[in-house]
């Protein structure tokens, strides 16, 4: 079934995210979201945000999760990073409950698997170009001189050669997110999660970091989940699912954009 | 370098640029904190050395005195007394005459100390005191030899050369009501800085049997000066000696002066009324660290999002804490040194010290590793527990919170 927006199929407001796309059925699921709710106080009254969401991300995917502003994919995109908790449900990572992490292991497990990009670049403002890519390497054990290394040859991948020493003040919007990128590959995580990562960018711009995440998950071989609602940019993604009020409402697979 | 210690060095390193004149202030607080402990450290135990060797040098560690007229040979009496103490090192006999001195309508009373010249030279430090003249005492016609202290001379505007007369009350056996007086001709041939105010103003040094003579004493003495390895035992051996010789010997050793109680007193309290000042530093560091932490709510969200954990944000917390309290202690004592400098060079020149209220001419200024290690450990700990706070708050910021706050 088609909802018009040339998307798939709903079940009363639930997706099997499971059995969607043929070519995911041969591959393995890197991490699972099992009936995650998540609620926030708000005044006296509640916002109930997530409400049940199931999810399945495969090894090697390029996942966009789509939705209006306030559907929840990016609160979703916080508790599989584990930058937040759900309040009901759980997340699990090569079948491993994350609930059960400990601060100390959870801090471990967003250092060494995943990486981050955000709207906003989120660099640290003291730091130049290659010290902000350095920074997870660094929090990895990585000796100065071995993070440096590998900082650099980021950068250089991401065509900012000539940035390293250059702070983020002295950066163009497109710069940042490029260092920003940078930074979320430093430590070859298995999942890259970027909320909005063009949402700050002009067009121009937003075309080149868009082709750089295609770019770097061809050439690394890692998994991509992309919250956006751009979706001129969703296209681009075999794999896209749209949220809304808390709840999956659709699904499309472009078989014809397999990486 | 461990990443908390390269983070908060980076940190530290730019944070200095952009750092609020109250951060400036607080940290200005804490280095005036550790200079004013390390001068006043200083001086008090300047004071407390200057008292203490001029104690030494003028009347040596112990002084036992026998009461009554019978009393052994010195050396039989030194061979007893280190029979009791073995760590005695020397014994110096002396006799102290109290007199009166008289001298161009002036008159004084003074206290004139007879000590054996020759083991005087060799074990008290009198001779190294000793600002004019010389270290001997002649008999001759004019007078018999005498060394001053440095306040009695300028009393009395005596030079070295100069005659003075000294009386001497005696008991009259026929009425016991009246006393009889014997004068003495004394030359002063040196000028000494005994240290103490006391001592400078009323001291005569002079050879034994000069003072025996005198006195009409014949051979008799008073006691013995005693020096022993470790002057800090100087109690412990005193009171040994004066358990093991019972009543009819007094004991008095160079912490008998009131002085030396009062000082440890004050020290201490001294101590913690200055460290009042390092903890209203310390505690306007964690106020900015709290601001700091605030401030870097976004940073330390995105430093959890790639990976840092709470133990680390603690850490780079405690590392600037600590880094702080590490610059401001050195940074402090280093003032504190040029204040002991510019102190020391007042004293010099302006003579700020009066004798006669603080018992010491001069206070040599004497920085003690112990002091200062104090001083460091209590300022480092409290810039420590300065930091706890903010550290366990931006510790349990959670991630997802830091990102959302722009």
């Amino acid at each position: 079934m088609n909802n018009g927006n040339g998307m798939g199929n709903m079940n009363n407001g639930n997706l099997n995210t499971n059995t969607t796309s043929s070519s995911n059925l041969h591959k393995k699921t890197l991490m699972s979201a099992q009936g995650i709710h998540k609620i926030y106080s708000q005044g006296s009254g509640q916002l109930h945000i997530l409400k049940g969401v199931d999810l399945h991300i495969y090894e090697g995917e390029a996942l966009c999760i789509v939705g209006a502003s306030g559907a929840g994919k990016s609160t979703l995109m916080h508790i599989l990073g584990a930058l937040d908790s759900p309040d009901q449900g759980k997340v699990l990572f090569k079948n491993k409950d994350l609930s059960q992490l400990s601060d100390e292991d959870l801090a471990i497990y967003r250092n060494s698997s995943l990486g981050f990009v955000f709207q906003a670049h989120h660099l640290l403002a003291e730091f130049n170009a290659l010290e902000n890519v350095m920074l997870p390497a660094r929090l990895k054990g990585l000796s100065l001189p071995d993070a440096e290394q590998k900082a650099e040859a980021l950068l250089s991948k991401v065509g900012l050669k000539g940035r390293m020493d250059h702070f983020p003040n002295q950066l163009s919007g497109g710069e940042l997110q490029r260092v920003a990128i940078a930074r979320a590959l430093v430590n070859d995580p298995e999942i890259l999660f970027a909320d909005e990562p063009t949402g700050n960018l002009d067009s121009q711009n937003g075309k080149i970091i868009q082709d750089l995440f295609f770019d770097l998950i061809k050439q690394m071989r890692l998994t991509l989940v992309v919250v956006t609602h751009d979706l001129k940019f969703s296209e681009r993604f075999p794999r896209v699912l749209r949220m809304q009020d808390g709840r999956w409402v659709a699904q499309q697979n472009n078989k014809q954009l397999q990486l | 370098m461990s990443s908390w210690l390269w983070f908060s060095l980076r940190i530290l390193k730019s944070g200095q640029k952009k750092a609020g004149i109250a951060s400036w202030f607080s940290f200005v607080g804490l280095i005036l904190g550790v200079a004013s402990m390390t001068v006043a450290m200083a001086v008090v135990s300047g004071f407390e050395t200057t008292l203490k060797n001029a104690i030494i040098d003028v009347r040596g560690h112990l002084i036992v005195f026998k009461q009554g007229k019978s009393i052994e040979k010195p050396s039989q009496f030194e061979s007893k007394l280190k029979s009791i103490v073995p760590e005695i090192t020397a014994t110096v006999p002396f006799v102290m005459v109290e007199a009166v001195a008289a001298h161009k309508g002036r008159i004084q009373g003074v206290m004139i100390q007879g000590v054996d010249t020759k083991k005087a030279v060799e074990h008290l430090g009198i001779r190294k005191r000793l600002v004019e003249g010389s270290f001997s005492f002649p008999r001759s016609d004019e007078g018999m030899g005498v060394i001053v202290g440095k306040g009695f001379a300028r009393t009395f505007n005596l030079k070295v050369g100069d005659v003075f007369r000294l009386v001497l009350p005696t008991a009259n056996e026929l009425n016991p009501v009246d006393f009889k007086r014997k004068m003495g001709k004394f030359l002063v041939s040196g000028i000494v800085d005994l240290g103490k105010h006391q001592y400078n103003e009323r001291y005569l040094i002079t050879d034994l049997k000069i003072a025996q003579e005198f006195a009409m004493l014949g051979d008799r003495y008073l006691g013995l000066m005693v020096k022993i390895k470790e002057s800090e035992k100087a109690r412990a051996y005193g009171l040994r000696l004066a358990a093991e010789l019972g009543a009819r010997y007094w004991v008095q050793d160079w912490e008998d002066d009131n002085l030396f109680e009062a000082i440890k007193i004050e020290k201490p309290i001294l101590f913690v009324v200055l460290l009042i000042i390092v903890i209203v530093a310390a505690l306007n560091i964690s106020s900015t660290l709290f601001i700091n932490v605030v401030q870097r709510y976004s940073d330390i969200g995105i430093l959890k999002a790639m990976g840092a954990s709470p133990r680390w944000i603690c850490k780079v917390f405690y590392a600037q804490g600590g880094l702080i309290g590490l610059i401001g202690n050195i940074l402090g004592f280093l003032l504190g040194l040029v204040f002991c400098g510019i102190f020391a060079l007042l004293q010099k020149s302006l003579g700020v010290i009066d004798g006669s209220v603080y018992n010491v001419d001069g206070i040599s200024i004497q920085i003690r590793i112990f002091d200062t290690f104090c001083i460091f450990f209590f300022t480092m700990m409290i810039c420590f527990l300065s930091t706890l706070a903010p550290a366990w708050r931006g510790a349990k910021l959670s991630p997802v919170e830091g990102l959302r706050y722009e």
